[in-house]
C-alpha cells in the first residue's frame, strides 16, 4: 500500500524532530501517601528557548520555575529549566493535562492513583497512561517475542549500550531482527486501520464484499499486494492500481474517495506527531511491582515514544507498599492474648 | 544415774510452770490477722482479674472464635508475605545499574539527589531518611556558592601566571610534606 510513502514520512517526521532541537525532557513524580504528587519536570537544551509548542509535558507559571546552566568540558553550554508543583490528587494532574497545549497536546494522557488497606501493608499504585492512538492496530506483543519486547520498550541509551558491548554481535542480529518486524507490524496495523475505516464510511451501501468481516478476513491478500507494489506504492495507489487489486475495478472506481479517506486518515493516526521525553516515579515505601526499569535508588523508570501508544495504551504503572506498624502491634498482642488464654485453660484443666 | 534423772525431771517441772508471756498478745493477734487478709485478697485480685480477662476461654464459641481470627491473622500474614516477595522477585530482571545511562538528568548530581532527599525522604540507597527541607534548601545554596566560588578562584588562577606558579609551588610543597 502507501508503504514507501510512509518510510518517507517517517524520515521526514524524524528529520524535523531532530532539527526542532525539543528539549531533552524528564518528568517525575514523587507519588506521597496521601495522594497527592510532587511533580517535577526537568528539561535541557542547548540553546536557552523553550518553545511552548516544544514542550512535552504542560507546566504554566503556577509551578516553580528555576533556570540554570552547565557549561560542559568542551565549553558546550546545556540551559536547565525546571518546574516543580505539589498536585493535591491526580485530578489535578488530569485536569492539566486536558489543558495542554504544548507540544503533546493531540495526545490523551491520565495519572491515576490507588491506596488499598491491607491491614498489615499499605498498598499504592500509581501509574500515567497514554491512550492508544490506532483504533484497529495490534498490539506489538502479537509480532515479537519475550526478549525482542524487552528491547523494544527498552530506552535508546541502553539499546546503543548493548550494540556496543560485549554481546554486540548478539544484539545486532536482535536489533535487526525487530526491525523486519516491527516494519511488519506498522504494515499490518495500517491495512488494518484502513479496512476499519474503509468499512465504516462504506458501511450501508449495500455492497457485502466490502463488509467489515469480508475485508478483514482478507487482510493476508491485502498485505501480499502491499508487498507486491511496495516499491511504487504512492504512484500506484494515486493511480488506483491497488486499489484495484484490492477490492476489483467496479468498487474501486464507486469507492475511490472513500478509500482515500481512509489511508489519509489511518496514516495521520499511525504517524501521531509526538515528542519523546522520560518518566520517572518514586513511590512511597518499598516497591512490589512495575513495568519500568528500576536503577539502584529504587526509582522508576520508563522511556515515552509514540511507538508505545500506537495500538494499546501505554501504562506506566508501580505498586508499593509501606508497613501498618500499629496493625503488626495489634495483631501481636492478640496473639499473645490468645495463646496466654489456651495455657491456662490446659493448667486448669490438667489441675482438675 | 538417779540423780540425774531427778535433776532432768525438776529442770522440765521448772520450764513448765515458768511459761513465757506475751506482753501485747492483742497486737501481735491483730497483725497475724492482718498479714493474712492482705494475702487472701491478693491472691483474689489476681484471680478476679485472670477470671475477667481470660474468662472466654471457658465459653467454647467465644473460644473457637478468638483461635479462627488468630489463625486468620497468621494465614493473611503469611499470604501476603508471600505474594510481595514474589513481586519482589520478578522485579529482578527489571533492574538497571545505572539510571544515568537511561536518563539525562544525572540521578547521581548533587542537587537531584538532595531533591530525592527533600521530596521523598529517600537516601541515594533508597532507605528512609528525615530531612527537613530547610535544611537541604540551605545545603544546596551553599554548594552552590562553593561551586560558583571555586570557579571563580580557578579563572582567576588561569588568568594570572604569576598566581598559577605560586599556587602550584604551593601544592608541590604540601605533595612533598605528605610524602
Amino acid at each position: 500500500m502507501k508503504g514507501k510513502a510512509l518510510k518517507s514520512v517517517l524520515l521526514s517526521v524524524i528529520l524535523i524532530v531532530l532539527s526542532c532541537d525539543e528539549p531533552v525532557t524528564v518528568i517525575t513524580n514523587y507519588v506521597h501517601p496521601d495522594g497527592s504528587i510532587t511533580r517535577h519536570i526537568e528539561m535541557r537544551s542547548s540553546k536557552n528557548s523553550f518553545k511552548h509548542s516544544d514542550l512535552q509535558v504542560p507546566f504554566d507559571s503556577t509551578w516553580t520555575l528555576k533556570d540554570s546552566l552547565i557549561v560542559g568540558n568542551k565549553k558546550d553550554t546545556t540551559w536547565i529549566k525546571t518546574a516543580e508543583k505539589l498536585f493535591r490528587n491526580v485530578d489535578e494532574i488530569n485536569r492539566a493535562y486536558l489543558a495542554d497545549s504544548g507540544g503533546n497536546k493531540k495526545i490523551s494522557r491520565k495519572a491515576v492513583f490507588a491506596r488499598k488497606f491491607r491491614w498489615f501493608n499499605s498498598i499504592y499504585r500509581f501509574s500515567e497512561v497514554i491512550d492508544k492512538t490506532m483504533l484497529y492496530g495490534y498490539p506489538v506483543k502479537d509480532f515479537l517475542n519475550s526478549e525482542e519486547l524487552n528491547y523494544f520498550y527498552s530506552p535508546e541509551s541502553i539499546t546503543s549500550e548493548k550494540l556496543k558491548g560485549s554481546d554486540s554481535l548478539k544484539y545486532r542480529a536482535l536489533a535487526d531482527t525487530l526491525k523486519k518486524k516491527t516494519d511488519i507490524w506498522s504494515e499490518r496495523c495500517l491495512i488494518s486501520e484502513w479496512i476499519g475505516e474503509f468499512s465504516n464510511l462504506t458501511a450501508g451501501k449495500g455492497v457485502p464484499d466490502l463488509s467489515k468481516e469480508k475485508l478483514k478476513s482478507r487482510e493476508e491478500e491485502f498485505a501480499r499486494i502491499a508487498k507486491k507494489y511496495d516499491k511504487n506504492s504512492d504512484s500506484l495507489w494515486n493511480a488506483g492500481v491497488i486499489l484495484r487489486d484490492m477490492i476489483g475495478e467496479k468498487n474501486a472506481r464507486e469507492f475511490q474517495i472513500e478509500a482515500d479517506t481512509a489511508i489519509n486518515i489511518s496514516i495521520r493516526r499511525a504517524l501521531v506527531n509526538f515528542k519523546d521525553y522520560s518518566v520517572r516515579i518514586v513511590m512511597p515505601g518499598k516497591v512490589i511491582g512495575t513495568n519500568g526499569f528500576i536503577d539502584k535508588t529504587d526509582q522508576l523508570l520508563w522511556p515515552v515514544k509514540s511507538d508505545f501508544f500506537q495500538t494499546e495504551p501505554y501504562e506506566m504503572w508501580a505498586e508499593s507498599k509501606t508497613v501498618n506498624t500499629w496493625a503488626w502491634v495489634v495483631t501481636g498482642i492478640f496473639l499473645v492474648f490468645v495463646i496466654t488464654g489456651l495455657v491456662i485453660r490446659l493448667f486448669r484443666k490438667k489441675e482438675v | 544415774m538417779e540423780t540425774e534423772k531427778g535433776k532432768y525431771e525438776d529442770l522440765i517441772r521448772f520450764i513448765r510452770k515458768n511459761k513465757p508471756e506475751m506482753k501485747h498478745p492483742d497486737i501481735v493477734t491483730e497483725k497475724v490477722m492482718d498479714e493474712l487478709r492482705k494475702g487472701k485478697s491478693g491472691i483474689g485480685m489476681k484471680h478476679i482479674l485472670i477470671e475477667v480477662l481470660f474468662g472466654w476461654i471457658y465459653i467454647g464459641w467465644v473460644r473457637k472464635s478468638m483461635v479462627l481470627i488468630a489463625v486468620s491473622f497468621i494465614v493473611l500474614f503469611g499470604y501476603q508475605q508471600a505474594v510481595i516477595l514474589k513481586k519482589i522477585n520478578e522485579l529482578s530482571g527489571q533492574r538497571i545499574n545505572d539510571g544515568n545511562l537511561f536518563m539525562t538528568g544525572s540521578i547521581n548530581g548533587l542537587p537531584e539527589r538532595a531533591g530525592l532527599f527533600r521530596l521523598s525522604g529517600k537516601d541515594l540507597s533508597g532507605k528512609k531518611t528525615i530531612v527537613s527541607k530547610k535544611d537541604i534548601d540551605e545545603m544546596i545554596n551553599s554548594i552552590n556558592t562553593l561551586q560558583i566560588k571555586y570557579q571563580d578562584l580557578i579563572d582567576q588562577i588561569k588568568d594570572d601566571p604569576e598566581l598559577k606558579e605560586y599556587i602550584e609551588t604551593r601544592m608541590k610543597e604540601k605533595r612533598e610534606l605528605k610524602n
